[in-house]
């Protein structure tokens, strides 16, 4: 039984629900921003930097989950507007990749600190 | 009357406390020195931390007295230049031995010897995070009568 159609309906459903609007933003000035709906999951707290026993910064990992049928790439260095839970909309930076699977992307993001 | 250690744990973290933009530093971690715990801090807590990790003290017996090494660790760590995290791991790295490494390197007389250098471990940025780190271990080596620390 293919669950790929189900999963893609599913994965739909949940960004209609749960998803907040997203618009990425490339560093690439030949390619478009795209909008659509993204989901922030929930953060893990994690100590930085790992390696120091005396001492440790203890911070919010924010990944934000998108579909690639909508964001087929995003690159590290993108730019996303989104609001996060309960906020409004903010800027943020790629910084790195949480999961990468074949329907969907969770991006690591920053503030973006020339905001 | 403090022991030895005591004694050169507070010369450190003095010097260390001087450590301050105003005076020509590149950070403000002196403001906040820490010693004898783990420090954890959140988001919004003080961007340069240092906290001071006392190593694990070797001692041999040398002609009736303990000959004593300690190492002293300098654990340092700041928010970073998202788009240049090196300058500001450098800096700190800078500030702290410069702050430490005086001319005077017996700590005001504490120890019979010179103060050692003896490693620096840089910590980059990790992805989603805003922190970078330094830590500086450096070595007193010191004489100590048994049973009189």
């Amino acid at each position: 039984m293919d669950i790929g159609p189900l999963r893609a309906l599913v994965l739909e459903l949940n960004a209609d629900v749960l998803g907040v609007p997203v618009t990425v933003t490339y560093e690439d000035p030949e390619i478009d921003a795209i909008t659509a709906r993204g989901i922030w999951v929930t953060p893990t707290t994690d100590d930085y930097p790992a390696g120091l026993s005396g001492i440790r910064r203890r911070e919010p990992r924010r990944v934000l989950a998108l579909n690639v049928v909508d964001f087929q790439t995003v690159p590290k260095g993108s730019i996303i507007d989104a609001a996060p839970p309960g906020g409004s909309s903010e800027r943020w930076r790629v910084d790195g990749y949480d999961r990468i699977e074949a329907d969907q992307i969770r991006v690591t993001v920053v503030p973006d600190p020339s905001s | 009357m403090s022991s030895r250690r005591q004694q050169i744990l507070e010369a450190i973290a003095e010097r260390l406390e001087a450590i301050a933009i105003d005076d020509g530093y590149d950070t403000d971690a002196g403001a906040a020195v820490h010693m004898g715990q783990i420090v954890e801090l959140a988001q919004n807590d003080p961007d340069a931390v240092i906290s001071i990790v006392m190593g694990d003290e070797n001692a041999k017996f040398n002609g009736g007295k303990l000959i004593v090494d300690l190492p002293i660790e300098i654990h340092a760590i700041a928010k970073a230049d998202l788009d240049q995290p090196y300058i500001t791991i450098e800096q700190l790295l800078s500030d702290a031995k410069r702050a430490v490494e005086l001319e005077d390197r017996t700590l005001g007389g504490v120890l019979p010897g010179h103060l050692q250098r003896l490693a620096v471990r840089t910590l980059p940025r990790e992805p989603g995070s805003t922190t970078v780190g330094v830590a500086l271990i450096y070595s007193a080596t010191y004489g100590e009568q048994w049973g009189t620390p």
